[in-house]
């Protein structure tokens, strides 16, 4: 049963970790000028935009 | 001959207008005025004024038809729900 | 005026405002069709008009026509189900029209890809073509399984 959960947990934090990558690439590709700032502006909006995915995702219920 | 893109711009424009205020069905309505959205889009980038542009897309190309769209839906269904409370 | 503007102003005049009489003209189903190639066309003229004016940041317009336009074509398709799904299957012109957009991406993304420096503009690019291709196929498979809605598993005989 544990094992599960943490699997289950695991799963999930690949799953942000690979649309925060994602995200915040795109971020770094549209912006004019990268700086340090834009970094940290960008992976924490990407942070977001990552859990409203997975939300997505799960909503749409494709596996 | 390098006015010809804002001369084109314009002439769209006006005629998607135009043709937005001949048109009476609001369902039709509502694709003739997404066209005039992009419509004055596009005129506005031809004269350099991007910023512009971008509000113009968003407001244009979904929220206006969007909101027409759902007022046209709620009229009809209320206008069938009191035809139908006459007849009972 | 350059080649690149010359080229933007002809895709408009022989793509963007043939389709645009497609929106304003016509069926419901022929309409939405045409909106999804309107939207299409129109960022590609964005496109070239950016490259023409040498103002890169002018692209950013196109982005955002290529995430709009098909949301766009999506709500009318929700909002508009009962009226496509009333009445015949699509005819062949019409469903010959995202394949269309998918070449005309190709045509225009392709010479501006090649012209740009390599660097985050080329990825920039190429993100704005897939998105246009992207969005074009989900909005195009909305509208044909939109209208298949109304015949059934029967209606292909």
């Amino acid at each position: 049963m544990t094992r599960r959960r943490a699997l289950a947990v695991l799963a999930a934090g690949a799953e942000l970790l690979a649309w925060w990558a994602v995200l915040t690439g795109l971020w770094m590709v549209l912006i004019s000028s990268v700086d340090t700032l834009e970094w940290v502006v960008g992976g924490l909006a990407a942070l977001l935009a990552a859990c409203a995915a997975r939300g997505t995702r799960r909503a749409s219920g494709t596996p | 001959m390098s006015e010809l893109p804002v001369l084109l711009g314009l002439l769209f424009v006006a005629v998607a207008a135009t043709a937005t205020v001949l048109v009476r069905d609001p369902v039709r309505q509502s694709f003739l005025l997404s066209v005039l959205g992009l419509a004055l889009a596009l005129l506005f980038l031809l004269l350099h004024a991007p910023d512009v542009a971008l509000s113009q897309l968003a407001v244009g190309s979904a929220l206006t038809p969007l909101m027409v769209l759902l007022s046209v839906r709620k009229v009809r269904r209320r206008a069938r729900d009191e035809r139908r409370e006459e007849q009972a | 005026m350059n080649g690149w503007t010359a080229a933007g102003t002809a895709l408009l005049v022989c793509g963007a405002l043939p389709a645009g009489w497609g929106v304003a003209t016509g069926p419901v189903r022929r309409r939405v069709v045409a909106q999804n190639a309107m939207t299409t066309l129109l960022s590609l003229v964005f496109l070239l008009l950016a490259q023409g004016f040498v103002r890169t940041a002018y692209q950013d317009t196109a982005l955002v026509l290529a995430v709009l336009g098909p949301a766009g074509t999506l709500l009318y398709v929700r909002l508009l189900a009962d009226r496509l799904a009333a009445g015949p299957p699509l005819s062949r012109p019409l469903s010959a029209v995202t394949p269309l957009n998918y070449v005309a991406v190709a045509v225009v993304v392709v010479p501006l890809a090649v012209v740009t420096d390599p660097g985050r503009a080329l990825v920039k690019l190429l993100v704005i073509g897939v998105l246009l291709v992207l969005g074009s196929g989900v909005a195009g498979r909305a509208v044909a399984v939109a209208v298949d809605a109304g015949h059934g598993p029967r209606g292909h005989i």
